[in-house]
């Protein structure tokens, strides 16, 4: 009798230490979760894109190459993935200023027209980078990478896909056991995958 | 049996720390006009929003949340960037955050936008808060409606410190970006929860 008392105690003790752990598992996880937005118009395939040109990415950080860093990794991703054919980046920045474009934040709808006819593109890759770079913290430094992104088709002009992606921050294995995290370059890569992967399906 | 009565109480204990631990943040403090028929906002224009924090691109970094936000929430279009700067400039505007009801509907024409969104963004920064870093992002949003000028909605929404996880077990507290992406889904969720 006391041995089965022993036996059913213990078995109580484990059951509580697995639900603790499983709790305290749910709450890291739950506050590692990468954190993604992404909007695809309805009633328009965009499989059916098949060639896009990548303006050159306006740069919101410190950074003065991320814009260009960005637009590179982009550009090979689309490339790599073989999903969509994409012009040469010297064609679009030719056409950029055919229109007469300085600023990129200040291309509006007429001329995203113009250069989707001059290209023959059915579509344009129009980005931001937010954050690109080391950000050092209290205890620990940690790569942050921050990319918005948008298709707009050049037909109509209008936004037919829209996504966000932040990528980084400090691992659970960074903070307690200083183990080694993602350079900001492989951070980077991971983003534009996701970006890319958001804007036309898998 | 006592014993057990106790490993029940600890567990319970642990789970409101850590539900209670998670409710840190306030709500949105927002105005809505409750005879103004929101469905009938197919397009908005978002314009350039008033940065009055350090970061130099604050203010752009979260419009653009705004505008993927909005997007993304398939309520409403939103105008391409370029072509709200295009028409601020025809409009003759100075300040895209103190537009009389005139320019509004000015604006609301050229675009062919039933409300316009203005805002501001009051604090983006990552103060260091101890042993580790707490970003802070603050903002307020305005939609005015093109046909009248008037406003229609207005929220002010912040978000940031540390969080019950990071502070007593270390968890991943929120980069800026995704403190950032919070605050402005908590904004735009108080007009379309």
């Amino acid at each position: 009798m006391l041995t089965v008392m022993r036996k059913t105690d213990k078995n109580q003790m484990l059951a509580v230490v697995l639900l603790s752990c499983l709790c305290l598992i749910f709450a890291f996880l739950s506050a590692c979760a990468p954190v993604r937005k992404t909007y695809l118009r309805s009633g328009v395939d965009i499989r059916q894109i098949t060639k896009v040109a990548v303006m050159p990415f306006e740069n919101l950080t410190n950074d003065p190459y991320a814009g260009k860093k960005v637009q590179d990794l982009m550009i090979t991703e689309l490339l790599r993935r073989r999903r969509v054919d994409v012009i040469e980046p010297g064609e679009v920045l030719n056409a950029i200023r055919s229109v007469g474009i300085t600023s990129i934040s200040a291309l509006h709808i007429e001329n995203i027209k113009i250069i989707g006819q001059r290209l023959r593109v059915p579509a344009v890759v129009v980005g931001s980078v937010h954050a690109f770079g080391v950000v050092r913290g209290v205890t620990i430094s940690y790569p942050e990478v921050t990319i918005y992104c948008i298709v707009v088709e050049t037909t109509s002009g209008a936004i037919i896909a829209s996504t966000q992606y932040t990528s980084g921050g400090t691992s659970f294995w960074s903070r307690h056991f200083k183990a080694e995290g993602p350079t900001l370059g492989e951070t980077a890569e991971d983003a534009v995958k996701i970006i890319e992967r958001s804007l036309f399906l898998p | 049996m006592k014993r057990w009565g106790a490993y029940q109480f600890i567990i319970c204990l642990l789970l409101a720390c850590i539900c209670f631990g998670c409710a840190r943040a306030p709500k949105p403090s927002f105005y809505i006009r409750q005879d103004f028929d929101f469905s009938f906002i197919k397009k908005v224009a978002v314009l350039p929003f008033d940065n009055l924090t350090n970061e130099k691109f604050a203010a752009e970094r979260i419009r653009r949340l705004v505008i993927n936000q909005l997007l993304a929430s398939g309520l409403m279009d939103v105008v391409v960037s370029g072509d709200v700067a295009a028409a601020l400039k025809t409009a003759h505007v100075e300040s895209a955050t103190a537009l009389p009801p005139q320019q509004i509907r000015e604006i609301g024409k050229a675009l062919n936008a039933q409300a316009v969104l203005a805002g501001s963004v009051e604090r983006y920064e990552e103060p260091k808060s101890g042993a580790f870093d707490a970003p802070e992002v603050s903002l307020t949003l305005v939609m005015a409606e093109t046909d009248s000028g008037s406003i229609v909605w207005s929220v002010n929404a912040s978000t940031g410190g540390a969080g019950f996880g990071t502070r007593h077990f270390g968890a991943r507290a929120d980069t800026i970006s995704e403190a950032s992406e919070k605050v402005v889904k908590k904004a735009i969720g108080a007009l379309y929860p």
